[in-house]
């Protein structure tokens, strides 16, 4: 029955001391066996905890099930598809998005308001404008509860979250530079921080570092960028900025790009 | 899965837009709250359904299969499983790549399909397990301390909970270690 060493359980579930973990370490460097079935109890941790995933070894994809996957993924009528399911999710948006009105009403009521009364006034302030369509709410928090959790962008954060932009602007700098890899979300804030500080083009960099970096969040970079030129008051930049979100109805924030384009034409 | 369910599964395959937007009222909403608790926005919801949608869709393509339980709760699982994916991969992305292309795109649905399968292989064989081992276990993968578990179930000391844990998980590991599809995945 027993059939792979109790220790990885304690290695896993963080019941070693320092020494014993070093000494445990070490064994797997030297034994192949241990390290195989250290594998899969580390597999196993992932597959059934519900913090992480567990990502396959790439090798799979030499497998005649993954090549005829892969070349369904590839086919034009997996792109058919894929736009229809993107045209429905487009089409219904409204209305699913209407129950959760009920849920925010007070803020909710406050946009519409302010909507309103930019038509009926044709005021054209732009920085109302700014403050309705930011929505830091948005922003997925940088802190994330776990191992990963980062000193220097804990830090950062909540400098940001107290308006200290100054000091938020130069922990992230020191984070970006000090990292090999970074969070995507950290380019976020710390453009939205320049913003704050009016300094346009660093914010621009920063999107534009967003933009160039392959991850779910890089599809955010056009919208952030015509925040920037709301911010600024450069009408024809974000007048430009906003048709390149209207160009392809799934960008994202591809709806308030419409209304924002509205309000100041 | 009920009848109604199979010829919707089918219609699916198909690229059915009534399936889809059926499948987008009524179930999307459930998706979006996981997401947007657990650190996503609407987008990201909406990128994951999109995803899930066309995974099924290629399973069932390349090997039919049914669904055990309800269609629907499988979307769902689906979802949660891309999303905790992507968390994942959010955290140790490089920067400066170029975009993703077409088939990297592909690549990704591939190997984010068939760690869905692997999922499913694994939960398969801990539902095997007797009821006491399913709940120890489900704590000790979710880092509960010993302590906590000692007191919470009643054993006697921190090393019972720990032989106990031992014997449930080395029965687990026979059970994936003996399933075809594990050996085919590892012998590569």
């Amino acid at each position: 029955m027993k059939d792979y060493p109790i220790e990885i359980d304690d290695y896993l579930s963080g019941n070693m001391s320092i020494s014993e973990q070093q000494a445990f370490e070490e064994r797997l460097r030297t034994d192949a066996a241990l390290a195989q079935e250290f594998k899969l109890q580390k597999e196993m941790f992932a597959m059934y905890g519900n913090e992480s995933w567990a990502e396959g070894d790439e090798d799979i994809l030499k497998t005649d099930q993954a090549k005829q996957l892969q070349s369904f993924f590839k086919s034009d009528e997996a792109s058919d598809i894929k736009a229809t399911i993107n045209e429905v999710i487009t089409e219904n948006r409204t209305s699913v998005n209407s129950r959760r009105f009920w849920f925010i009403g007070i803020a909710a009521s406050i946009a519409v308001l302010l909507t309103v009364s930019l038509f009926v006034f044709k005021d054209k302030n732009y920085e109302e404008l700014y403050a309705s369509f930011i929505h830091l709410d948005e922003i997925p928090s940088l802190v994330t509860r776990g191992e990963d959790a980062h000193k220097l962008l804990e830090e950062a954060q909540l400098l940001f979250e107290a308006q200290k932009y100054e000091e938020a602007t130069q922990s992230f700098s020191e984070y970006h530079q000090k990292e090999a890899t970074i969070n995507p979300l950290s380019y976020i804030y710390n453009g939205i921080a320049y913003i704050e500080l009016g300094e346009f083009d660093r914010a621009l960099v920063q999107f534009k570092r967003l933009e160039d970096s392959n991850t779910l969040q890089a599809k955010k970079a056009k919208w952030y960028r015509a925040l920037v030129f709301l911010k600024q008051k450069n009408k024809t930049k974000l007048k430009q900025t906003l048709q390149t979100i209207l160009d392809n109805n799934s960008n994202y924030k591809y709806k308030e790009a419409q209304e924002l384009l509205d309000m100041i034409d | 899965m009920s009848i109604n369910e199979k010829d919707q599964l089918k219609l699916l395959v198909a690229g059915d837009k009534k399936v889809i937007q059926d499948l987008y009222v009524n179930q999307f909403p459930k998706i979006r709250s996981f997401v947007l608790n657990n650190n996503g926005s609407v987008s990201d919801a909406e990128d994951v359904f999109q995803k899930a949608l066309m995974q099924l869709i290629a399973r069932y393509r390349v090997q039919e299969f049914s669904v055990e339980g309800s269609f629907t709760g499988y979307l769902y699982v689906a979802c949660r499983n891309l999303w905790r994916r992507d968390l994942n991969k959010q955290k140790r992305i490089v920067t400066n790549d170029e975009l993703i292309e077409r088939s990297k795109e592909a690549e990704d649905m591939t190997m984010a399909t068939l760690e869905q399968e692997k999922w499913e292989l694994f939960q398969e064989k801990l539902a095997e397990l007797s009821d006491n081992c399913k709940q120890l276990l489900q704590m000790f993968f979710n880092k509960v301390p010993y302590k906590e578990i000692v007191e919470k179930l009643g054993y006697n000391s921190d090393n019972v909970v720990r032989q106990r844990i031992f014997n449930c998980k080395s029965q687990l590991t026979k059970l994936i270690k003996k399933d075809s599809r594990f050996n085919q995945i590892k012998e590569l």
